[in-house]
């Protein structure tokens, strides 16, 4: 494969990553690992390096248009953080010990648990949780914010810290292990668990893959795993693609964004069992 | 905590940008032992070598690190932000995201 054709494609395939990133708050890595791997055929050290770098740009340029709405709760999304970064240096530092099958197994498992339980919410947000628990109310957690497409103020509380923070910590070793934003396991946790509203679970993830990769990066960076001929093209078309995809998220309905979420979900939780499988395609 | 994003959005992408120019006029001593196995800068000192050689390479990199850094400044910003408005807890939580962060950082650059 000639440079133009590989550039042309890597390209293409990160703008779409970011857009599609942008809009279901993952960090688009979901779909430039693959991209890299079983389509370019490169090496999944550069793979991992190159996507860590995509959940970077995918948060800021999201992050940026949706601070403006307030639909991000920064306080939910601070305190989750201090899971998730721990989480993601003892993933980082672990990431030459552990076995990638287990890995790709096991994240696949998880991401077929989270689409069945989404789907099986789609319709939730017809009366958003207004109930607190304890941690919630003490850490002032709850908040409200306008929604664009049903054009009202809407409230809402939070529950389930804790659960939310455990799943939080494996978020983070995932994201340091694969160089995946983990936003896959964030949305789920903060609606599912939480029971955040959509769009805030989706808008608040934005904000937090930046963070939870960028504790990963350091290490991934100094260890030589950021091919910059492969990370900046994948930067480049990440952010463009994630800065379009955040305009989209305020006009969409909740109920076809988890759609498309499941959809997604199903598709790499497929993915990963075939890799960790070692099922050659 | 906008301009900050902003801030660093910008020189992180012109950084990249520039270096990719560089690398596009002059592509083929890069390209000769391919793409991904040409010199991936290592550590902060094979950064600096590379950029005083004018490297696209190098130049890029840069771009990329301080792309990774943009975070840390954006939770600095938070720290900074519930101190001012005296929320412990809040400072507390933030601080912590911090010193892992700079630990990560650290720990990094010893691998």
């Amino acid at each position: 494969m000639d440079p133009v054709q590989f550039f042309t494609v890597l390209i293409v395939a990160s703008v779409l990553a970011g857009v599609l990133g942008s809009l279901l708050g993952l960090g688009g890595g979901i779909i430039v690992i693959p991209v890299l791997t079983l389509l370019l055929g490169v090496d999944i050290r550069y793979a991992v390096g190159a996507s860590i770098v995509s959940v970077i740009a995918t948060s800021n340029g999201a992050t940026v248009s949706h601070l403006k709405g307030g639909v991000a709760n920064l306080r939910v999304g601070m305190l989750l953080e201090v899971a998730t970064v721990t989480g993601a240096v003892l993933g980082a530092l672990a990431a030459s010990h552990v076995g990638e099958s287990a890995l790709y197994l096991i994240f696949a498992v998880v991401l077929a648990y989270s689409a069945i339980a989404m789907y099986q919410r789609r319709h939730a947000d017809a009366n958003p949780n207004l109930r607190e628990d304890r941690f919630s109310t003490w850490l002032r957690l709850g908040g409200r914010y306008l929604d664009h497409a049903s054009n009202r103020v809407v409230r809402y509380g939070v529950v389930g810290v804790p659960v939310a923070l455990g799943l939080m910590l494996l978020a983070g070793v995932v994201s340091g292990l694969l160089g995946v934003g983990s936003g896959t396991l964030k949305v789920p946790a903060m609606d599912l668990a939480m029971k955040l509203p959509l769009k805030v679970s989706t808008a608040t993830s934005n904000f937090m893959i930046g963070v939870t990769a960028a504790a990963g990066a350091a290490v991934h960076f100094t260890q030589g795993d950021v091919a910059p001929l492969i990370a900046a093209p994948v930067a480049i078309g990440v952010l463009v693609g994630a800065m379009g995809g955040a305009r989209l998220l305020s006009r969409v309905q909740s109920h076809s964004v988890r759609l498309l979420f499941v959809l997604i979900l199903v598709v790499i939780s497929v993915q990963m069992a075939v890799k960790g499988l070692g099922i050659q395609v | 905590m906008r301009p900050v994003l902003r801030f660093g959005a910008f020189v992180s992408t012109a950084l990249i940008l520039a270096g990719v120019l560089l690398f596009a006029l002059n592509p083929g001593r890069v390209l000769q032992s391919g793409i991904v196995t040409q010199s991936v800068p290592h550590g902060l000192s094979g950064l600096l070598s590379g950029l005083e050689a004018g490297s696209p390479v190098a130049v890029i990199s840069l771009g990329l690190l301080i792309l990774i850094l943009t975070p840390v400044l954006r939770v600095i910003s938070t720290v900074v932000y519930s101190f001012r408005r005296r929320d412990w807890i809040y400072l507390a939580i933030t601080s912590y995201v911090l010193l892992v962060l700079l630990i990560g950082f650290a720990i990094g650059a010893e691998a």
